[in-house]
């Protein structure tokens, strides 16, 4: 597999170690990671290895304890809090496992939320919340309440928030985790299209199913990375 | 029942933080209303502590103003419905007829009226006691006054040469006598004359006189010449100043006493009024006393409180203490009823249990209902030990003025049941809302996962609960502003001369056994010997003493001046020593002061002040020309020869109004010795070398009344200073509760916002938006709170407008102020719990499950 997109993310030897009451845990212990812009990669492994630990430095939700990270050419250690506030708010889209959507913002608002955060005039927030929501096929549901959708609507809502930002990666936890398999496809349908759109995205998962609409699928086991597998078939 | 109140205060012991916090809250609203309604009860509904005093009545008149007899000693107002004059006083020859004349309709009809002033000699020591009554024979008997020892005043006592008998109070008897029994039989001075202790009365009964007025020493009316031999006039009927009081017989109405006695009544004022308003034209005075005549109606009133003047006048300060302490209690029980929200909260699991296991949501309420009242008892029960301390506060605040300060305020069972009321009224009133919430839950949601979103719920009535407390907060905090600016602006007044470094005291030549006439040279002889002090700067007295809220007015007559129909003629007078207008440093703008020579075989004269030469005279010069007081005929009388700078004299909230000011030595009746003296340095320090040196000069007369003029004034302050400080004390206590309400909200909310609040951070939000956002909410509340409390402060503020002075009860300035000092305390409020918010760790936007 040899591409000519050049390195968005760039993991070396990033170790995590959570300290609770005394105990050390050791979440990742020294991973590898090279992933391109356009790339789909899924994240597979079993429950506690470390793939939402994984996913949260990615995030820059988190530090590692060692080890670097490089986000579009840029090393992303010993920013400040502000400095990684306005990365996160401008480079990632998150997509999480219960959705995360705010039960008293309309689906507007939710969508829009990222972009007032980045202090954008109002009138261009419109036109991207608008356009991210068509693109997920949620624009007729703009005035309702979370609560009034149905689990997809909500991850689909989910979704065009963290597309409306145009972020250089998408991250998205077992985003199908909590929903039917019916609309778990859809979601999964929803990300596959978004991917041959251009996005980057980088999905955790431990749905084999899944896992097979990547590119690449990353198995972690026990805070390593353990094998590599490439799906030929979905190749460009 | 039983089993819901064990379990109640099992769930109340287990969380004990939450108990005392919520019982200290209604401790204070239900203490604060216990203490007030104690005064309620003492001056509104307390009834005489004798033998059925519903069958009392007291006797008064109502006449068109300027109607009535020649002269009233006694209490006369004004109704505010019909213009009336409303008194109490009567003849003796009234007291005469109806009590010939209404056996059938009474078992009893009895006289007393006070002594003004008595004067007591005990083992050779002279004292002042003002307070001593005169009373017919059979006053005690028809009362049932209950006595502590030895007997009460009879009607043989109350003959022309029966041995003169005293009745003293209990508290007198404890004070001078130590409560010993050998009083009785012993022998006081009182005014002279030599009157044996024949009984001492209960200490709940204080008299039937005005509350507060406690008559330590009960004397019969046959005495009352030789007790103040120089009222003359006493005897006539046109001298009013005796009350009346009866017993209506079994079964007999006060409808029909009235209508028995209408006749006698009239019959007996007859001679006795005067002519009224100055007739048009060629009506006699004959003939406009008969026509006055009909114009005066006979009243009969229910007297099981005796005298109810001063009651009455302090009705308006009783409303607004109420007001106070209500909203106090308000807030209290917002603050519970929002304590207890956040505890239903955290009870869900329980509560959802319960249901499921069967019980019924009204069971559940039964319990939660019982759980809150038990709540209130607990407040109320630490709420009477507050009210029990709160009620010696009170009394020092003197809420009735001095007058009144003989008050107690028993908790008796009137008092507890009001707060028990109070205490399940509470109960319910704050528990009611949080228990049908926390029993309004969706059992099928609370089972199932569901598919939940971020941010939680947020408890509409938690906020409307916190709005409505930080209105209430804003409302007693306006309160406690135009009350403190009154009192400051009080004050801070000038009152027209130099208040500071002045002591006054008082003598009372003529209860020592001096004649009027001797007075001045009495007085002068006392200010020589004072102006010899060292470090005494000026001396002097007058006839009223200055801003002691007693007053001497006159209608003037003014030659050249023909007063228009229904003018204001009355002026402030008082009698001076020529030395007043220096020692009070009142400035003289023209004419000459008073001097030794102005005596009683000189020219008549007087000073009078800006305000009087203003209304009469306009631009010319006053001096030279004359003036009197009364009828037309005394015009003449006497000659201006000074005109003073405008003061206050009576009372400090005064408006500038004409006074005239008379050599104390060309009084007539002159009475009062009312001294004032000037020094350098603390004038503290005067008091005994005054007593010393009039001790010194005349051992029978006692020096009264001792204090400064700053005190004096202050003294007549008493209402202002007790409104600003419980408004205040109050305003700042609510301010509390309602800045750590704010506090408990936001941090519960931060609390079940922390999801919401952490992807909000995942999602780029920096720690300054998530602070500006909590900080934002409690502005938001606070905002809606002020709102509505400034409408309710501005819609309450009516009700004291006229307790205000120097500023509006609408004064943008305190209004603005307290808001902003509320959006203050919610910023603050909230800086803790935005600083929580603003450290949450992104993470838990994707750990939360
Ligand atoms: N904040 C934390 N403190 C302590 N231990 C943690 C923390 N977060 C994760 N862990 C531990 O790190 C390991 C990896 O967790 P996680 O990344 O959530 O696994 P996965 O998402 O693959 O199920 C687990 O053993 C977990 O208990
Ligand atoms: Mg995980």
């Amino acid at each position: 597999m040899t591409t000519e997109n050049p390195s968005l993310i760039k993991l070396e030897g990033v170790t995590k170690v959570f300290l609770t009451d005394e105990v050390e845990t050791h979440a990742l212990s020294g991973i590898h990671m090279d992933i391109r812009k356009g790339e789909y990669v899924s994240i597979a492994g079993p429950s506690g290895c470390g793939k939402s630990t994984l996913l949260s430095i990615l995030g820059l939700l988190d530090t590692p304890t060692d080890g670097t990270y490089i986000l579009n050419g840029r090393p992303v250690q010993g920013l400040t809090l502000p400095e990684r506030a306005r990365i996160r708010n401008r480079e990632i889209g998150f997509i999480f496992q219960s959705f995360n959507l705010i039960g008293d913002l309309t689906v507007y608002e939710n969508v829009e939320l990222p972009l007032t955060y980045r202090g954008m005039p109002a009138s261009e927030r419109k036109t991207r919340v608008t356009e991210a929501l068509e693109k997920v096929g949620m624009g007729h549901r703009a005035k309702h309440l979370p609560s009034q959708l149905s689990g997809g609507q909500q991850q689909r809502v989910a979704v065009a928030r963290a597309l409306a930002g145009s972020p250089a990666v998408l991250l998205a936890d077992e985003p199908t985790g909590n929903l039917d398999s019916k609309n778990g496809d859809a979601v999964m349908e929803l990300l596959h299209s978004l991917h041959r759109a251009g996005s980057t995205i980088v999905m955790v998962t431990h749905d084999t199913r899944f896992a097979r609409h990547a590119e690449r699928t990353i198995h972690v086991f026990d805070g390593r990375v353990v094998e590599e597998q490439v799906e030929a078939g979905s190749a460009h | 029942m039983h089993a819901d109140l064990r379990f109640a205060l099992r769930s109340l012991l287990k969380s004990p933080g939450f108990t005392a916090v919520a019982v200290l809250s209604l401790a204070l609203g239900i203490g604060a209303n216990t203490t007030v309604f104690s005064l309620v009860n003492e001056v509104l509904l307390k009834s005489l502590p004798v033998r059925e005093p519903g069958q009392l009545v007291l006797f008064s008149w109502a006449a068109p103003e300027r109607i009535g007899p020649q002269s009233i000693n006694g209490w006369t107002q004004r109704d505010a419905a019909t213009g009336e004059t409303i008194c109490t006083s009567l003849s003796l020859h009234t007291f005469e007829q109806l009590r010939t004349s209404s056996s059938a309709l009474l078992s009893d009809v009895f006289a007393f009226a006070p002594l003004d002033r008595v004067n007591v000699v005990l083992d050779g020591n002279a004292e002042v006691v003002t307070t001593g009554q005169i009373v017919s024979g059979n006053y005690h008997a028809a009362l049932g006054v209950p006595m502590l020892a030895g007997r009460s005043i009879l009607p043989t006592d109350d003959q022309p040469n029966a041995p003169p008998v005293v009745v003293i109070s209990a508290g007198y008897w404890q004070r001078k006598f130590a409560g010993d029994p050998a009083a009785i039989g012993r022998t006081l001075a009182v005014n002279g004359v030599i009157a044996e202790i024949v009984g001492v009365t209960a200490p709940q009964f204080t008299g039937t006189l005005q509350i507060g007025e406690v008559q330590d020493l009960t004397l019969p009316l046959a005495l009352y010449s030789r007790l103040s031999p120089d009222d003359t006039d006493a005897t006539q009927p046109w001298c009013w100043w005796i009350r009346i009081m009866g017993r209506l017989q079994p079964g007999i109405t006060r409808a029909q006493a009235h209508a028995g006695l209408a006749g006698v009544f009239k019959e007996s004022i007859k001679d006795g009024l005067n002519a009224g308003e100055p007739a048009a034209g060629s009506v006699t005075p004959e003939v406009a006393k008969a026509a006055n005549l009909d114009k005066v109606r006979f009243v009969v009133n229910p007297g099981g409180q005796g005298l109810t003047e001063a009651r009455r006048s302090y009705t308006q300060s009783i409303q607004i203490l109420t007001a106070l302490v209500v909203l106090v209690l308000l807030v209290a029980c917002a603050n519970v009823a929002n304590l207890l929200l956040a505890r239903g909260a955290a009870r869900v699991r329980e509560i959802t249990v319960r249901l499921a296991l069967g019980a019924s949501r009204a069971r559940l309420l039964r319990q939660l209902l019982t759980e809150s009242v038990l709540l209130a008892f607990l407040g109320a029960a630490a709420g009477l030990v507050f009210a029990w301390w709160g009620r010696a506060a009170l009394l020092v605040l003197q809420p009735l003025g001095r007058s009144a300060n003989m008050l107690e305020l028993p908790l008796d069972w009137r008092v507890l049941g009001f707060t028990t009321a109070v205490a399940i009224a509470t109960g319910i009133l704050f528990g009611l809302a949080p228990a049908w919430r926390a029993t309004r839950l969706d059992l099928a949601a609370g089972f199932a996962g569901g598919t939940r979103t971020l941010g939680g719920e947020r408890s509409r009535l938690a906020r409307i609960l916190m709005v409505v407390q930080i209105a209430l907060s804003l409302v007693l905090l306006v309160g406690a502003g135009l009350f403190t600016r009154t009192l400051r602006n009080l004050q801070q007044l000038d009152a027209g001369f130099n208040r500071s470094q002045l002591v006054l005291f008082s003598v009372d030549g003529v209860a020592g056994g001096h004649k009027r006439a001797e007075l001045a040279a009495l007085h002068t002889r006392f200010a020589d010997r004072i102006a010899a002090l060292p470090g005494v700067s000026a001396v002097t007295f007058s006839q009223v003493p200055v801003l002691s809220g007693s007053s001497w007015t006159s209608n003037a007559v003014v030659q050249g001046h023909v007063p228009a129909k229904g003018e204001n003629t009355n002026v402030v007078m008082n009698g001076v020593h020529p030395g007043f207008f220096s020692a009070y440093q009142l400035p003289l703008i023209i004419g000459r002061g008073f001097t030794a020579r102005d005596d009683a075989a000189a020219p008549k004269v007087a000073i009078v002040n800006q305000a009087f030469a203003r209304k009469y005279f306009g631009d010319a010069s006053p001096i030279g020309r004359r003036f009197g007081t009364g009828e037309d005929k005394n015009a003449g009388d006497w000659e201006i020869v000074g005109v003073v700078r405008d003061a206050k004299y009576t009372r400090l909230r005064e408006e500038p109004r004409p006074a005239a000011f008379r050599p104390y030595a060309q009084l007539q009746n002159a009475w009062g010795g009312h001294f004032a003296v000037r020094v350098t340095g603390d004038a503290g320090t005067y008091a005994s070398m005054l007593r010393g040196l009039l001790r010194d000069i005349d051992p029978n007369l006692p020096l009264a009344n001792l204090r400064t003029q700053e005190e004096q004034i202050a003294r007549g302050l008493s209402s202002e200073r007790m409104f600003a400080r419980l408004s205040s004390f109050f305003g700042l206590l609510a301010l509390l509760l309602a800045s750590i309400g704010l506090y408990g909200l936001l941090s519960y909310s931060v609390l079940r916002r922390t999801g919401e609040i952490g992807l909000r951070m995942a999602l780029g939000a920096v720690p300054g938006h998530v602070l500006w956002m909590i900080v934002r909410e409690s502005l938001l509340l606070a905002s809606f709170g002020v709102v509505l409390g400034l409408g309710s402060a501005w819609a309450l503020s009516r009700l004291v407008a006229s307790r205000l002075y120097g500023l509006s009860a609408s004064d943008p300035g305190t209004y603005a102020g307290v808001g902003l000092i509320l959006v203050a305390v919610a910023i603050i409020s909230s800086l803790l719990p935005a600083r929580r918010a603003s450290r949450v760790d992104p993470m838990v936007a994707l750990r939360a499950e």
